[in-house]
């Protein structure tokens, strides 16, 4: 009896050990984070190939900076179009370029990849200053989307502008990583490149927006969601202020200074990484009213966060979203 | 002197509290992938930090009844200094894993470090 | 034969006064030698090994569950006056508990349980008063975190305790005896 007794128990123990370690394979998870496009990039994949996943996702995002998206890294398309005045490109690379063109129009210019020669001006990322009027207004003439010429893969220029993805870069790194990522083993991934975050594979996903008055790291709402791309705009990401106004990085094409409104920040959710980086920017400059209207466009949902506290949202959004600050009020439009 | 040092019944008791507390530990030390410290004062959260997305050392200096001061950075987060007497929290030195938690009594402070809900914070 | 000479029957106030005045001194002194102790790693600070505790133990089991709370209080009091409200708040909260436990289990469960075991049960009592009393300071439940380690911890200073007790009850008693016979 107590022989028998042992057998069984030892087989019971032997079978939940077998399990444990087949269940740990298949759902194996690895974090890693790096440094690419200038930002932090930490990815989180669940599968029996999430090891390989996080290695490829690396590459994935620095080949995309040096290749495609750089404007100062010496082969890439966008400094070749830069250098060149335009130029032939990738067919994935003119797929972005039209989508954003695309955005460019439907925004009636509020989003502009074509502002490098502004944005250069303010110096984000460096020593940021406000930039002489003069210089600022030339290099304001010398921009506009409505400059570059998409025929096929041929880019055409017919101003000395500068494009510059930068407000589009991060999502489209996170369409590239889910490219990957549907091709192999992954059960479920959480890649955020910078601010911006894929939520790809089963389940259910939460996503906390930043608080703009607190710490980085710190969240005032939930966002529940299925698989899909977050991007979130905001004007605490890097401002500076001088004579006791606060300048930040979210420039309106019209005037070539820090859109001026009252958004704090803009969340948009899209199952295209592009679009929700892209769009994100263009909400923030439209405000809150034609940025919904921008964003319904897309099929993209967006989150405003103001400066009088308020969190809006229209109500394609208002069952997955949770306020967890006191301070602010969820109104929904 | 016929009482005994120890009985049978004193290892059953100390297997039932050395179950009990691995039980309640497996359940709340687990899920504590993306680290949020909560931090809260007199019972009311007043900051959920997402410890894997601060990026420069941060200090938080919530409003107790003492000059409180919290830091967090390389998700780790910790008291940095206090006025209150005895400063155990400070002592506790700093946190970092699902569970881990620092008090500081007299200022009604608790900072304790839980399974984020979220997966991630957009910025 | 009992494990402490049961004073009750002997209906001397002035006896009893005196024993427990020297209990009570007794626990204060090894409170004070424990606060001079370092705060131990992977332990919330301010836990501590509660080796006053023996002396409450022995005064529960031999003069009773006021006798015992008498002394918690005189030590809470002592917290209070050195290290302020919440530590007083702390340790009368916990000292009161583990007193009541360890006079409950002195006469009810001396069968079944030996000294390890009673004394791991107040030793638990004592941390499980000062996380309740931290819980109602604090508002937050999420210190409850603590209770896996500081049972572990319990575990180990209760029984060192009852060791402690095991071997300080010959002297205790003869104490005792000895105020007895002055009497």
């Amino acid at each position: 009896m107590k022989k028998a007794a042992a057998v069984i128990v030892a087989i019971v123990l032997a079978a939940l050990a077998a399990f444990v370690v087949y269940d740990a394979t298949l759902n194996k998870t690895v974090s890693e984070s790096f440094f690419a496009m200038n930002t932090i990039v930490s990815a989180e994949v669940t599968g029996v190939s999430a090891k390989e996943d996080c290695t490829e996702i690396e590459k994935i995002v620095s080949r995309l900076d040096t290749e495609t998206l750089s404007r100062t890294a010496e082969g890439s398309e966008i400094f070749r179009l830069n250098k060149n005045g335009g130029g032939e490109i990738g067919e994935k690379t003119a797929e972005y370029f039209s989508l954003l063109i695309d955005v460019c129009e439907k925004s009636g210019g509020a989003f502009d990849f074509t502002l490098g020669g502004v944005s250069d001006l303010w110096k984000f990322g460096s020593n940021p200053e406000i930039p002489d009027e003069n210089a600022l207004a030339n290099a304001l003439l010398h921009s506009g989307y409505k400059k570059v010429f998409l025929d096929g893969n041929t880019v055409s220029v017919s101003d000395l502008l500068v494009i510059d993805f930068g407000a589009a870069g991060k999502g489209i790194a996170l369409d590239e990583i889910k490219n990957h990522l549907e091709a192999s083993k992954a059960k479920r991934a959480v890649v955020a490149v910078g601010g911006s975050v894929l939520l790809y594979g089963e389940g259910e996903f939460t996503v906390g927006i930043r608080n703009p008055e607190g710490n980085s790291g710190s969240y005032l709402a939930k966002l529940k969601t299925d698989a899909c791309c977050v991007s979130t705009s905001g004007s605490y990401e890097q401002s500076f202020e001088k004579n006791g106004r606060i300048y930040h990085h979210i420039l309106d094409p019209k005037t070539g200074y820090p859109a001026d409104n009252e958004v704090l920040s803009v969340t948009v959710v899209s199952d295209s990484g592009l679009l929700s980086d892209a769009l994100s920017t263009a909400c923030f400059v439209l405000g809150v009213e034609k940025g919904f209207e921008l964003a319904e466009e897309y099929g993209a949902r967006a989150v405003f966060v103001t400066k009088d506290k308020k969190i809006i949202a229209r109500n394609n959004i208002e069952d997955i979203i949770e306020i967890t600050n006191e301070d602010y009020t969820l109104v929904i439009q | 002197m016929n009482t005994k040092l120890i009985k049978k019944g004193d290892l059953a008791v100390i297997a039932v509290i050395v179950a009990a507390a691995l039980i309640f530990a497996f359940f709340n030390y687990r899920n504590a992938e993306n680290p949020v410290a909560v931090i809260t004062v007199d019972g009311v959260t007043v900051e959920t930090v997402d410890l894997a997305s601060v990026k420069e050392k941060i200090t938080i200096k919530p409003q107790t009844a003492f000059n409180v001061e919290i830091a967090a950075e390389n998700g780790e987060i910790w008291f940095e200094h206090s006025d209150c007497e005895d400063r155990l929290c400070v002592a506790t030195g700093k946190l970092k894993n699902g569970g881990d938690t620092a008090v500081c009594l007299p200022a009604k402070t608790v900072i304790t470090i839980m399974g984020s809900d979220v997966d991630a914070v957009v910025y | 034969m009992p494990l402490f000479t049961d004073m009750k029957k002997k209906n001397n106030i002035a006896y009893k006064t005196a024993l427990l005045g020297i209990l009570c001194g007794l626990a204060l002194a090894l409170g004070f030698l424990e606060s001079l102790l370092p705060p131990i790693p992977w332990l919330p600070p301010g836990a501590k090994p509660g080796f006053s505790n023996i002396i409450t133990m022995f005064t529960a089991g031999s003069l009773g569950f006021p006798a015992a709370a008498a002394i918690a209080l005189a030590k809470s009091g002592l917290a209070f006056v050195t290290r302020g409200a919440t530590a007083g708040i702390m340790s009368l909260s916990g000292g009161i508990l583990s007193a009541a436990a360890m006079y409950l289990l002195m006469r009810y469960a001396r069968k079944a349980l030996g000294l390890i075991g009673i004394s791991v049960i107040c030793a638990l009592c004592h941390n499980l008063g000062q996380l309740f009393a931290a819980v109602f300071i604090t508002g937050t439940a999420n210190i409850i975190y603590y209770a896996p380690a500081l049972a572990v911890f319990g575990i180990f200073t209760g029984a060192v305790t009852g060791i402690v007790l095991k071997a300080v009850i010959p002297p205790l008693e003869k104490l005792k005896l000895l105020l007895i016979k002055n009497k």
